[in-house]
């Protein structure tokens, strides 16, 4: 997935002699939050809300309302945008444009290519992506169950899981250390207590992966020696 | 490919939220928030957690005109009350489509009660780049 990809390309932008009031104005009536600033078609600036709230919310305690307003009505857009724009290239990779707006601690890229504006890709776009990467961030559980060595063995897994009221999403098996065969089955509910408990009940072994965890669970299968043997259906 | 791999709310939500009264006013609001380089803050009364507020609602102040709202009027009248929360364990998949589907900036953490943290659509972002980018 490129950033080409996921960006918007319909844009408002503004230039560099659009009024504070009239950048306002367009933020709020389209409820954007960056306005890009172009001139001859080139990337020259961005503006967001919080540049212009900034700007117009400013302590001038010595002018007078009407003197201050006075002011800002005609102050252009290119006294307080950002001319160091932090750009993408749309070829990019989506993973890019994600880590780029983490570590400048923005929500919004342009996208340029040879300096001309060609669109924008928002935080909301690529967590979107990346959330939809994930298997759409659907409630899901995992479960290790250990099958034993008998041959039916993942037939009745699957059975009591499903009779259970569970949906299986996928199932993955392989030989654990002390070489019995696993399944790790998933399942799509955040709650598998009940799956759980219909696997313990025909005597297989389930090993939950995620639960109680202190920090990120690692994509292992076998959290450790030991624990395989002598166990089974 | 393992969403668990990326964990729970609680191993990516920023802790020690900043908080506020309800009595406190918009401008002490916008001040702490460019202050501490925030969006968002909890409203709590009390103990209990009365609202969330974020730099796009007080944006309404630049409105102008009759519907404008004083700088100098209390937090309540531009915050989101009883705001959706999630609980510390909920997978981060999970609460980060609830910040897409509601399209919101922003979940506290709620342990029962409490407000222990507030997880931003950035924090998601991050975990998920995280992810992306693992090991595997």
């Amino acid at each position: 997935m490129l950033v080409q990809d996921v960006m918007h390309t319909t844009l408002t932008t503004i230039t560099p002699k659009t009024t504070l009031p009239q950048a306002m104005r367009l933020v709020q009536q389209r409820g954007i939050r960056h306005l890009p600033v172009v001139e001859n078609g080139e990337l020259v600036g961005i503006v967001s809300d919080r540049d212009l709230k900034r700007a117009m919310a400013s302590p001038a305690t010595s002018l007078e309302v009407r003197e201050l307003n006075y002011l800002l009505d005609r102050l252009p857009v290119a006294e307080i945008m950002t001319r160091a724009v932090i750009t993408i290239a749309p070829m990019f990779p989506v993973e890019e444009a994600a880590r780029l707006m983490v570590k400048e601690k923005i929500s919004a890229l342009p996208v340029t290519e040879g300096g001309r504006l060609v669109g924008i890709v928002t935080e909301t776009d690529v967590l979107e992506l990346l959330v939809k990467a994930m298997g759409a961030g659907e409630p899901s559980s995992r479960l290790d169950v250990v099958l034993g060595d008998r041959p039916s063995a993942l037939a009745e897994a699957v059975k009591a899981v499903e009779a259970a009221g569970a949906v299986i999403s996928s199932i993955v098996t392989l030989a654990n250390r002390a070489g019995l065969k696993e399944a790790v089955i998933r399942v799509a509910t955040i709650n598998p207590g009940p799956a759980i408990k219909a696997l313990e009940a025909r005597g297989f072994t389930v090993r939950e992966s995620w639960r109680g965890q202190q920090g990120p669970p690692h994509p292992t299968l076998s959290p450790g020696g030991g624990e395989d043997e002598g166990e089974g259906a | 490919m393992n969403a668990h791999a990326i964990g729970s709310v609680r191993d990516w939500m920023s802790r020690e939220p900043v908080t506020v009264t309800p009595e406190a006013s918009i401008e002490h609001v916008i001040r702490l928030m460019r202050a501490r380089g925030i969006r968002h803050l909890l409203v709590m009364d009390g103990e209990r957690l009365a609202g969330i507020v974020s730099n796009r609602d007080v944006r309404r102040l630049l409105l102008g005109g009759e519907h404008s709202i004083p700088p100098s009027a209390p937090v309540t009248r531009v915050m989101t009350e009883s705001p959706v929360t999630v609980s510390p364990e909920t997978p981060l998949t999970v609460a980060a489509r609830e910040l897409l589907d509601r399209k919101i900036g922003a979940l506290p953490v709620v342990e029962g009660d409490r407000p222990i943290g507030i997880l931003t659509k950035s924090d998601a972002l991050e975990a998920l780049l995280a992810w992306a980018e693992g090991p595997e």
